[in-house]
């Protein structure tokens, strides 16, 4: 976990942020580069559920003479893929952080705010034209387990909780490498490897980049003023085909991709409608996003680390 | 299954709250019996439009959450718009209209008919009458039989802008097409099950005003693009033309040839200057045709002309189930 100091001159929050990994990267790196914060990493064992809550009361000793403290969950590994022991884990480790939390309101006047990274994904799979009245229907383990995670929260009465769901998003961390389908299509492009899809090529999804999304939440977390909203939806509004995400990389490549067709076990079309996310949140269009995720690649050496060879 | 609508709206600001009045009817009546498809969304396009269209779509926008609209940033002209509006569909199927009431939304049945009984990817509506009258029905209608013979596509002849596409290849259509790209042409590298059926239609605009969105500049651009999407046929044409012009020459040269040697008379004047000039002039054109197919194919292959294309039609059992025995007609 992360714990993310602000300037003591500024009356911003101390954020205690858990999971750095696509979407915890980009709201850390929001906070350290926009709103000079500094970070301090403390082990947080994921899969060790005894050390969990010593871990915890040391991370809150240390974060304690804060007034002011926000905690953004945005851990979760497998995606689609988790299986249910691994969803059982995460879960235990959920709650470890959510009774933290709650130990950290008791007293306080304010309700302490939780950021808590949902998915749209998980939750809306198989759905299309997705509005904000659209019910909840998870279709796996993944989606299951954030609907058990926002129940939970919102069972806290003495957190404000702000849930984000973000639908398919896309981005680099410079210390993993690739993520997600389309890092790996630029990847796998510039190698000139084949890269496996385990959905149609006509499968609709909405794709947002990461750093729109962590921009977003860095501003939220940020806001003092915000109240417990209901879940926010972080969609484009535009549904974009497998094909399309591949005729865009090819063309920013200016090279054609090698695909092939795998089992398709993640063919769901998701779509949303337009004007479904909340004021304030904006995304680049996939053109633009392609281009950001390609350039990221090639300017953090990412490439020339894989392919030393290469000229 | 789930049907969106895609207007291109350019000056249809008197138009706009009739159609999309028209359309929520049509909603409402499928919701009530039960149809196994529904209006999931109306994505209306703005294509930098000139009156107050943008008011009107706000307003429309506002009221109704199954209403999209999409706004360009200048105009693009009716193609691309269309186009932008396809790819912001989730459609299982995907009608395109004209905002100018032209084409009556009851008859999207009428499509969705033919598309279930014939297995068809792409549906025309086809005029069944008169749409401009007068000279311009005979205009258009030898237009489209000109751009018929030079594309050597049957179903140019049934082009209409009042069409159902099934979502996935409108989407995979409109995602390769440039803008140079005829976008009709372009459905053809995706699906060759083209089906049209006849329906009344008026062009209320051009009756009003006398006046038509298309002018003959306009149209000049239109059959340009057709021609020049349709993989160049014309070139084809201009290969056998050179080919024609060399063995022209070869039988001019051979007859010239045994007049000389073996025959009594001479041959006069510049003839093995024409003979040249003729064989020469000929192997230039078919070079250059052959030079211009492989450009063709090389701009085509850029452009994103698929090697092969999936589709998914199990689902037109349940839609021919629902329309079997029921008795669906446009209304005028």
């Amino acid at each position: 976990m992360f714990v993310l100091r602000p300037n003591p001159a500024t009356l911003l929050p101390t954020v205690a942020l858990f999971g750095v990994g696509l979407i915890g990267s980009a709201i850390s790196q929001h906070l350290v580069r926009s709103a000079g914060y500094r970070y301090s990493r403390f082990p947080f064992d994921w899969n060790q559920p005894k050390s969990q809550s010593n871990q915890m009361e040391q991370a809150m000793l240390e974060i304690g003479s804060r007034k002011q403290v926000v905690f953004v969950w945005a851990a979760g590994s497998g995606g689609f893929t988790l299986t249910s022991s691994a969803a059982a884990a995460e879960q235990t480790a959920f709650g470890v952080v959510l009774r933290a939390a709650e130990r950290c309101a008791q007293g306080q006047s304010a309700k302490v705010p939780f950021h808590l990274l949902s998915s749209a994904g998980g939750l809306y799979e198989g759905q299309r034209l997705i509005g904000p009245n659209t019910p909840i229907r998870p279709l796996r383990e993944y989606g299951r387990l954030k609907q058990a995670q926002e129940t939970d929260l919102l069972d806290c009465s003495n957190l404000a909780a702000r849930i984000y769901r973000p639908t398919s998003v896309y981005g680099l961390i410079s210390s993993t490498g690739a993520r997600g389908l389309i890092p790996t299509l630029v990847s796998n492009g510039l190698s000139q490897t084949v890269t496996t899809l385990f959905g149609g090529r006509q499968t609709l999804r909405d794709y947002v980049p990461v750093g729109d999304v962590g921009r977003f939440i860095s501003q939220c977390i940020q806001d003092p003023t915000a109240a417990a909203i209901s879940p926010m939806i972080l969609a484009s509004g535009r549904p974009v085909t497998l094909d399309e995400v591949i005729s865009i990389v090819e063309q920013q490549l200016r090279r054609r991709l090698l695909v092939a067709v795998g089992p398709q076990t993640n063919a769901h079309n998701i779509t949303f409608r337009g004007g479904t996310s909340p004021e304030g949140f904006s995304t680049a269009d996939m053109t633009t996003g392609i281009r950001l995720v390609y350039n990221q690649w090639l300017q953090q050496g990412v490439w020339r680390q894989r392919f030393p060879h290469a000229g | 299954m789930i049907i969106s609508v895609v207007i291109p709206v350019y000056s249809g600001a008197d138009h706009l709250v009739a159609l999309n009045e028209a359309l929520a009817r049509e909603r409402q009546r499928w919701q009530t019996e039960g149809a196994p498809f529904e209006l999931g969304e109306a994505i209306f396009v703005d294509d930098a439009s000139i009156d107050s269209s943008s008011e009107v779509l706000r307003d429309l926008d506002e009221k109704y959450d199954w209403i999209r609209v999409v706004t360009l940033a200048r105009n693009f002209g009716q193609h691309p718009a269309t186009i932008a509006g396809i790819l912001h569909t989730s459609g299982d199927w995907v009608v395109t209209l004209d905002e100018d009431l032209q084409h009556d939304s009851a008859a999207i049945e009428s499509l969705l008919k033919i598309a279930a009984e014939t297995n068809a990817d792409i549906v025309y509506a086809r005029p069944d009458g008169s749409v401009h009258g007068g000279y311009r029905d005979v205009a258009s209608r030898m237009y489209k039989r000109l751009m018929v013979t030079l594309t050597r596509k049957t179903e140019v002849a049934s082009f209409n802008s009042f069409r159902l596409l099934r979502g996935s290849v409108a989407r995979a259509a409109a995602s390769v097409s440039g803008h140079e790209t005829y976008y009709d042409i372009a459905l053809g590298w995706f699906t060759d099950r083209f089906e049209s059926v006849e329906l009344p239609m008026t062009d209320s605009r051009y009756a009003n005003s006398a006046q038509s969105g298309y002018s003959f500049t306009k149209l000049l651009s239109h059959a340009r693009r057709l021609v020049i999407s349709s993989q160049a046929k014309a070139l084809r044409a201009a290969a056998l033309v050179g080919l024609l012009g060399v063995l022209v020459a070869m039988v001019f040269a051979t007859r010239a040839l045994l007049i000389q040697t073996l025959g009594s008379s001479q041959v006069e004047g510049w003839t093995s200057l024409f003979v040249a000039i003729l064989f020469f002039g000929g192997i230039t054109s078919l070079i250059l045709a052959v030079i211009l197919e492989y450009l063709t194919n090389v701009v085509l292959h850029l452009q994103g002309k698929p090697t092969f294309f999936t589709i998914d039609r199990s689902e037109d059992v349940i839609l021919a189930e629902w329309f079997r025995d029921r008795d669906v007609r446009p209304t005028t």
